[in-house]
């Protein structure tokens, strides 16, 4: 019992850590509505500043540094840290959530993932990729209590006392002042706040620094305990977006306390994992799966199945044009694909297929999230089942090549179908938590665990269809025709799936559902099936794309899987345009290793700088264009069109300025 | 189906959020054919009926359609029963054009629809929508975007809907507010073409001319009991009523 | 004559490029109550915006409490005493009755609660009950409550009688007229029921398709109902 209580303790230093992510991002999301993914990598800076003053009497700032000539103390080095990070969240602030505070959810999704691969694509370049070590934060010279056989350093318990009461003055601030109320309110209506004669960005703003500050605080505490890393302080965050769900998105006491009591189990789980009796194969990523049952769990019991009255419905969301098939264009397009696959070779031909293979993931996003309005960020891991399906048994079996790919999909679809539980009960940006915690899951778990995924890969055999071998390679030749081809017939039946569900029945009601459930049960439509039916179809999609994927790799490794890949390919599927096949063929070409990587690899070398720009970038765009490049352009010829009209004489003007009021109307509704 | 049986009867129809009564009791009958009103204070707990009765809030009580019993069935599932409503504030699909909005209730998936839509021929439903359109006169405006619309075309779009796809009781919550006088009562027509065709109505509205003049008979509200149940003219002259609700007797005729 | 708090000359406004409203004249003096008519989509709601700068304006200008109304002033137009109730109600769902309440300034809640609560006995009861689930009518009382416990110097109401019970609107306009008078705050309504706006209202300023047509006393107005509406089908008269 007593080392089950140890480690509990140890847990303590992670728990804190959890908890101040967790009360940080319910103070952002209460001020502004958006999730902010970019916690953990905000925290971490001014963690990063406060090591580095100590260690290198350097301070850094997001560009250039200032040089002390001696170590400049504790108390010094603290104030800058923190000052540090009241920068830095003014600065995400201003520069990145404020433009889009308006944006549809998705928009905001996109951006604040863009802040955190763009804050972290940053820490690695100033600070380097290693592990930090960081000095005691508070002087480890006391005693350590015994109690019961359980050892406890009192400053463990001075981390905890010191979150709980930063906590308790967070929540003072949003329950009990004018000014704290006035921040919740602001969020559901900015207008509204207005009126009453706040300044919405104001309030916002000193939330976000709050939040910032507590959780930079935090970072200095477990920080000597864990050492500064980008990449899992970045990810720290996942564990902390659950407590957030469990909390209701709102409650700052349940926050803490789940918070501080995640970190104690999660280490105890560590502890557990290296006893015997532990099976091996369920040894990795433990401590990542259980995170995401608890939340599972949570929500079953807690979520409505129906937003309740009250609940805001008020989302904005991007415009969708429903696509028709015209045969002709269909098949020049084709043709077209086709030569160019023909024409080109080696590395070009490679990133023309990828590009291909990502339009079908690319789809899969656009039928979850653009049509049925579900953000949902596991659609790689679904790919990646899939894959890994075809890698484990594809082979075996004996199941003919065209059929195995519809085999390895369902087996998709059937995860899908179990990720899309939580769908049925939750909505919006928190659904987004949950499936970025299954994808976590589903990586640590699955494609990182070496008992079922070894390190080298499981080879996956070249598609063979009467006695046509549609392999990627063969002999000096490692990116041959008949494979891309056979990829662009896969595709272009996926895209004509897609065009006649999206434009039918099925498609109408997806967009209902995500107009509005209440709306939509009252028209009839099971908002249970429906939301089912759109996420086994896009889990069907993302598995064929898996499958390709594994052909074009001629294995199966984890790295083309992960969560930082999903979350970049939602990225780029959300600026291509989530609402369109359109979209989706260009969220392929700037999707990773794709034609645009192709030319930019082929020109420049690429390393963290590369990811630095095309953060910032994303952030630019989808700043720019809330409602993607699509939807952009597709407004720009509206509008052309409307001048046009407008010339002419009668009831053509008419039309036409209606097209433009209308335009105007979701323009300002949806910036 | 025996004559009695036709038409809704929602009998003993209790709605309570955690502490709060906010129906009690309520027994409402709308008839084919009948244009039957709803009204009370504010807070009475006329959604809250309307709510418990189309299954989107929790409630005691039963629900007969045409014979058919409702009680505990899923919204979706009285709505394909034939039990359609309206809300109170318009709830459209904003992104979707009029047309599309109208289709969704002509056409809600079931269980083929995926291989339907991917495999078969498309039927042409416009003619339908139109004529749902025509009746509550949006006619010619299919494609004009529902987030265009100010929020009386919204009620009335909302309106189409729940017309499409065959209701045989339509539940109008409000669906007159933001239209003007000589608007609201053009609408009082446009349910008498409703019913005419057999259909029954039970509306909610404040506007106290428009249920004078549309309505055959009208239950009262307050605190969520019934205090008042007769035609109109008997309401106007109602003391609790007048009391409860409408504050100085109205003057005969529309104002 | 007494103190002019509103003055707009030829506020022309829209959303895009197409206006929605042009032209438009009115001055508002305090303790005056001024009811704007108009049928479907005539520009009342876009004339309210532009007044409180919550849209830009094209061309001619505004002075509201001695203060240039711009876009982007809204924060401090509200402060100085222009409060706007608009068509959406501008509740927040998550907020409660009194938190509604508690947002306002506390020094001039104190003096109005008492006062405020007595013109809508309804809300009294639901001060614990988040806005969110409020029914549509208490949501429009809390609206038009928060506003007035603000203290307005210039008060702006949109769809005032927008799912209330008759009983209410028959108590309210003439309180809230009578409170103007008092007070000496200007109201500027937007109203569907005509008869009864009139019936408060000193004057009435009637537009259609975006332009003023009509404008005078409400008494006048009152004794020939024909006039408006034959206004509202886009006839200028004097
Ligand atoms: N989820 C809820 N929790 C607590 N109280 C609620 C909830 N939903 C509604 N109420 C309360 O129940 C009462 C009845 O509301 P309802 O919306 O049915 O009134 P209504 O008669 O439609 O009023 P109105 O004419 O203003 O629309 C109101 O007092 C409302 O505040
Ligand atoms: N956000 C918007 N974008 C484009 N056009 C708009 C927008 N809001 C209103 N309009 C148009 O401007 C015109 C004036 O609208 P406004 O809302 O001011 O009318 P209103 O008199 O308030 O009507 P109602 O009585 O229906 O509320 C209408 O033609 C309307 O379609
Ligand atoms: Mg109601
Ligand atoms: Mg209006």
């Amino acid at each position: 019992m007593s080392t089950y209580l140890q480690f509990a303790v140890f847990g303590l230093s992670l728990g804190v850590l959890y908890a101040a992510l967790a009360n940080g991002l319910i103070m952002v999301y209460r001020a502004t509505g958006i999730i902010n993914f970019a916690m953990g990598a905000m925290a971490m800076w001014g963690g990063y500043v406060y090591a580095f003053l100590r260690k290198e009497s350097v301070l850094y700032l997001p560009v250039g540094q200032v040089y002390f000539p001696d170590d400049p103390g504790f108390w010094l080095s603290l104030i800058l840290a923190l000052a540090s990070s009241v920068l830095v969240s003014a600065l995400v602030y201003f520069l990145a959530f404020r433009p889009v505070r308006q944006a549809p959810v998705l928009a905001q999704v996109v951006v604040s993932i863009a802040v955190m691969l763009t804050l972290q694509a940053l820490a690695l370049i100033r600070f380097g990729g290693d592990t930090v070590r960081v000095d005691r934060f508070l002087a480890a010279d006391a005693d350590a209590w015994k109690i019961g056989g359980v050892t406890i350093e009192p400053q463990t318990v001075w981390f905890t006392v010191i979150v709980v009461v930063l906590s308790a003055l967070l929540w003072a601030y949003l329950r009990f002042t004018r000014q704290g109320m006035a921040t919740r309110a602001a969020a559901s209506n900015e207008r509204a706040a207005i009126l009453m004669g706040y300044s919405p960005s104001r309030l916002a703003a000193i939330a976000m620094i709050l939040a910032g500050l507590i959780a930079t605080v935090a970072v200095l505490l477990t920080a000597p305990t864990t050492g500064l890393n980008p990449v899992s302080y970045t990810l720290y965050v996942v564990p902390a977006l659950a407590v957030m769900l469990v909390a209701k998105m709102s409650s700052i006491g349940v926050a803490t306390g789940f918070g501080i009591a995640l970190g104690a189990f999660q280490s105890i789980l560590a502890y557990l994992v290296t006893q015997s009796w532990w099976p091996e194969w369920a040894a990795s990523g433990v401590d990542q799966v259980v995170p995401l049952m608890i939340v599972m769990i949570a929500l079953l019991a807690f979520g409505n199945k129906l937003p309740a009255r009250g609940s805001l419905q008020t989302m904005r969301l991007p415009d969708v044009d429903i696509p028709r098939i015209r045969p002709v264009s269909a098949t020049v397009v084709f043709v077209v694909a086709a030569a160019l696959l023909a024409l080109s070779q080696d590395e070009w031909r490679f990133g023309l297929t990828t590009s291909l293979i990502m339009t079908v993931l690319a789809l899969s996003y656009v039928i979850v999230t653009g049509y049925l309005g579900q953000i949902s960020l596991v659609q790689v891991a679904f790919a990646g089942t899939s894959g890994f399906v075809l890698s484990k048994f594809g082979q075996d079996v004996g199941i003919p090549f065209p059929i195995v790919v519809v085999v390895c999909a369902l087996t998709a679809v059937v995860v899908g179908l179990v990720v899309a539980l939580p769908a049925l009960r939750i909505r919006g940006a928190q659904l987004a938590i949950v499936t970025l915690t299954a994808a976590l899951a589903i990586e640590r778990f699955v494609f990182n665990n070496y008992s079922l995924t070894p390190a080298e890969g499981n080879n996956i055999g070249a598609p063979q269809l009467f006695g046509l071998d549609f392999g990627i390679r063969q002999g000096p030749d490692v990116s041959r025709l008949a494979f891309s081809w056979m990829v662009l017939v896969v595709v272009a039946v996926m895209v004509l799936v897609f065009v006649r569900v999206a434009s039918g029945d099925l498609g109408r009601a997806f967009l209902a559902v995500r107009a509005n459930e209440r709306a939509a049960a009252s028209a009839g439509i099971d908002v249970r099936m429906t939301k089912m039916t759109g996420f086994a179809l896009s889990a069907f999609f993302a598995g064929v794309a898996g499958c390709l994927i594994g052909y074009s790799h001629g294995q199966l490794s984890a790295s083309s899987f992960t969560v930082f890949v999903g979350l970049q390919i939602l990225a780029v599927a959300y600026l291509g345009g989530i609402t369109s096949w359109g979209g989706a063929v260009v969220a392929g070409m700037l999707a990773p290793l794709g034609l645009v990587h192709t030319v930019i690899d082929h020109f420049w070398t690429t390393g963290n700088t590369y990811a630095l720009v095309a953060g910032l970038l994303l952030i630019l765009t989808a700043i720019l264009n809330p409602s993607g490049i699509a939807g952009a352009t597709k407004h720009q010829i509206a509008f052309v069109r409307a001048h046009r009209g407008r010339r002419q004489p009668g009831a053509v003007a008419e039309t036409a300025a209606e097209i433009d009021a209308n335009a105007n109307r979701e323009r300002t509704t949806s910036v | 189906m025996s004559e009695s049986q036709a038409g809704l009867h929602a009998h003993g129809i209790t709605v309570r959020y955690g502490g709060v009564t906010a129906v009690e009791h309520v027994s409402i009958s709308v008839l084919p054919g009948q244009i039957v009103g709803l009204i009370g204070p504010n807070g009475a707990g006329k959604t809250s009926f309307v709510d418990a009765i189309t299954g989107f809030a929790q409630a005691e009580g039963s629900v007969v359609l045409d014979g058919r019993d409702l009680t505990g069935l899923k919204p979706h599932q009285r709505r394909s029963a034939g039990l359609a409503r309206t809300w109170q504030a318009g709830e459209l699909f904003s992104t979707m054009t009029i047309e599309e909005n109208v289709l969704t209730s002509a056409a809600p998936p079931g269980a083929a629809t995926l291989f339907r839509d991917i495999f078969l021929r498309r039927p042409d439903r416009r003619a339908t929508v139109d004529g749902h359109l025509d009746v509550v006169g949006l006619s010619g405006r299919a494609e004009v975007s529902a987030g265009s619309l100010t929020l009386g075309q919204q009620k009335l779009v909302g309106v189409a809907r729940a017309l499409a796809g065959g209701a045989s009781i339509l539940l109008l919550d409000e669906p007159a507010a933001g239209l003007d006088s000589n608007e609201s009562l053009e609408f009082a027509d446009r349910m008498r073409r409703i019913t005419d065709h057999g259909a029954g109505i039970l509306i909610i509205d404040h506007d106290v001319d428009l249920m004078i003049k549309a309505c055959d008979l009208i239950y009262v509200l307050e605190f969520g009991k019934l205090i008042f149940q007769g035609t109109p003219s008997e309401m106007r002259s109602d003391q609790r009523v007048i009391a409860a609700y409408l504050g100085s007797p109205i003057e005969g005729g529309a104002a | 004559m007494s103190e002019v708090l509103l003055q707009a000359t030829g506020v022309t406004a829209g959303y895009g490029l197409v206006p929605a409203i042009q032209g438009i004249d009115l001055t508002l003096r305090a303790g005056e109550v001024v009811t704007l008519l108009g049928p479907n989509g005539a520009g009342k709601t876009t004339t309210l915006l532009a007044l409180t700068g919550l849209l830009p304006i094209s061309s001619g200008s505004v002075q509201a409490l001695g203060i240039p109304v711009k876009a982007g002033r809204a924060t401090k137009l509200s402060r100085a005493g222009t409060i706007l109730v608009p068509d959406d109600r501008g509740v927040f769902p998550d907020l409660t009755v009194s938190e509604h309440f508690r947002l306002v300034d506390s020094r001039r809640r104190r003096e109005r609660m008492a006062r405020v609560l007595d013109a809508f006995p309804a809300l009294a009861k639901l001060t614990g009950r988040r806005a969110g689930l409020l029914s549509g009518g208490e949501q429009q009382m809390l609206a038009i409550a928060k506003s007035l416990l603000a203290g307005p110097r210039i008060l702006m109401v949109d769809e005032m009688s927008l799912g209330l019970a008759p009983i209410i609107v028959q108590e309210m306009l003439p309180g809230i007229a009578a409170l103007a008078r008092e007070e000496g705050f200007a109201v500027l309504l937007v109203e569907q029921h005509v008869a009864i706006a009139l019936s408060v209202s000193d004057r009435a300023l009637v537009l259609s398709q975006g332009r003023p047509v009509l404008e005078d006393s409400a008494a006048a107005l009152l004794a020939d109902p024909s006039r408006v509406e034959t206004a509202y089908f886009g006839a200028v008269s004097a």
